[in-house]
């Protein structure tokens, strides 16, 4: 009888054990179902953004055609980036968009163009979505690195690897003068 | 023939006449009568408070002096009620001669109680009207002021801050405009009823639970705010609730958003940044909805914005400031919106004269 009560309790101890197990890998998964969301949201905020430089720089062709025909198609943008790409890509889009400001300031015609200003509104717009989504997907990547640190958690998830977080690009996370 | 003329047409006749003159026209007149009385009031108090250089002198001593009637009233009242009535159980018996002064003493007491409470009420009014300079010069000259009206019932059902209510009230509402955005505010009050049966008495007894009292606002923006609805509020327990990269802002709220892209794209860190003050300086729960072009806040404070403390005598220039206050924290969140919405590219922001600047990284 004492026999099959510890049986019992172990079998208890066990289905327990199990539920545990699978609720946490659960867990994990949902964390990275939420993390590969974060990265479209961030892929759809870049190709935006890049169409939107694309339309901007056709218009600045129109009116500086040999300012501009310097730093076209520098930016590559294709499916399936990697975290990095992905960082080195917008990069290169916040490079263009200051040329191409510096570009409009040298060209009075170019810089009242009502579609010249509603491209720049546009790029405002989507420079706060890529910003959304760039928080959204780090929020995420920090809710599974944590998750995946602590113990007993990182027991379950030794199969995984943290994520790298969407970050700031270097010279915006610099310190910053300004002179009036 | 007679008969039934003089003892069935006549009185019924008669009673009906009594009943229209009852239930018709003596409401009629008595409304029509305090609404002109109220008029008149409010129109004097306010040209005579409000309007000369020294309102505030007048409007302080004015409110004192309606304090404290106020409270020599109600107590008045309540001593001469229940005087009589402990004498009366005292005496056991009693001659109807002996009898009488107490029933005159306790029905003055009831009208002292009565006049008491109207005189409260009136202070209501007073406060309202205080704070009205306040409010034209926040929500525009022209604003609708009401101060026994609230935020219309369908606004509040919509916000599904409170689940359950039965009950609205609420008090000095206010229609206007800030910063031209088209604005609603009042007190809000939200009770329900629950019966609970008693076993040791064997009776049922009705209680009013109170599940909402602060300050209700109502802002409808020019464009839309969310593509899909965002509600923030006090910390509430559930698994959908979105967290965000702030740890003190998860602390105070949770954020529901069908989209979590949405909720991150509104709340940007300066604004919940914003939100944290906001509900820490309100030391009650709040709760921000945006939904389409509307944003709805909704701060439970436990009391009256525009109303004097009960039990403080009244001081104009103390309430004014903090009226301007209170005020100003929930405006603070339509500034925060008013400024996002600038960052998205309003011509005001782009036809601005460019100042030669530069920028550099170090």
């Amino acid at each position: 009888m004492e026999i099959l009560i510890g049986i019992g309790a172990l079998l208890i101890v066990a289905v327990c054990v199990a539920l545990w197990v699978v609720t946490v890998k659960n867990r994990f998964r949902r964390l990275i179902v939420k993390i590969g969301e974060g990265e479209s949201g961030i892929d759809v905020a870049l190709t935006k953004r890049y169409d939107t430089l694309t339309k901007m720089l056709d218009v600045c062709r129109q009116y500086a055609a040999h300012e501009v025909e310097t730093f076209a198609k520098t930016i590559e943008m294709r499916r399936g980036m990697s975290m990095p790409e992905r960082q080195a890509a917008s990069a290169q889009m916040d490079d263009m968009a200051a040329r191409l400001n510096v570009v409009a300031e040298q060209y009075p015609e170019l810089r009242s163009a009502d579609v010249f200003r509603d491209l720049q509104a546009g790029i405002r717009d989507t420079e706060e979505h890529l910003q959304a989504a760039r928080r959204l997907y780090n929020a995420n990547v920090s809710a599974f690195n944590q998750y995946l640190a602590t113990w007993p958690y990182r027991v379950i998830g030794k199969e995984y690897k943290p994520y790298a977080f969407f970050e700031a690009e270097a010279a915006k996370r610099a310190d910053i003068s300004m002179k009036l | 023939m007679a008969l039934v003329f003089w003892f069935i047409i006549v009185p019924v006749v008669v009673l009906g006449l009594i009943g229209i003159l009852i239930k018709v026209v003596i409401p009629s007149l008595f409304r029509k009568a305090a609404g002109a009385v109220k008029g008149t009031l409010d129109r004097k108090f306010e040209k005579e408070y409000l309007t000369d250089p020294v309102s505030d002198r007048k409007a302080q001593r004015k409110m004192s002096t309606t304090f404290w009637s106020c409270w020599v009233m109600l107590v008045l009242g309540i001593i001469m009620v229940v005087t009589p009535i402990v004498k009366i159980i005292q005496a056991g018996e009693m001659y109807l001669t002996d009898f009488l002064p107490y029933l005159l003493l306790g029905a003055f007491g009831v009208g002292l109680f009565i006049l008491g409470l109207v005189t409260k009420r009136r202070s209501k009014q007073l406060s309202a009207l205080v704070a009205e300079p306040i409010i034209r010069d926040v929500f525009g000259a022209d604003c609708e002021l009401d101060a026994f009206g609230h935020i219309p019932n369908e606004c509040i059902a919509a916000s599904g801050f409170v689940d359950g209510y039965e009950n609205v009230s609420g008090s000095d509402f206010v229609r206007g405009s800030y910063r031209g955005v088209s604005v609603m505010f009042s007190d809000v009050r939200l009770t329900k009823t629950e019966i609970k049966y008693d076993h040791s008495t064997q009776k049922s007894h009705e209680y009013v639970i109170e599940l909402f009292k602060g300050n209700w606002l109502v802002a409808d923006f020019d464009r839309e705010l969310a593509e899909h609805p965002l509600t923030v509020q006090e910390k509430r327990s559930g698994s959908n609730a979105i967290q965000m990269e702030s740890e003190a802002f998860n602390r105070q709220f949770s954020v529901f958003c069908p989209d979590a892209h949405t909720a991150f794209y509104i709340l940007t860190p300066h604004f919940m940044e914003r939100l944290v003050a906001v509900d820490a300086a309100a030391d009650g729960s709040s709760h921000f909805k945006f939904a389409k072009n509307r944003l709805q806040i909704a701060i439970g404070t436990k009391r009256d914005i525009f109303e004097a403390e009960t039990f403080k005598t009244p001081n104009v220039g103390a309430m004014r400031e903090r009226f301007r206050q209170e005020l100003g924290r929930l405006t603070a969140v339509l500034d925060e919106m008013l400024a996002h919405e600038r960052l998205f590219g309003s011509d005001a922001e782009r036809q601005e004269p460019s100042r030669e600047r530069e920028l550099s990284h170090d």
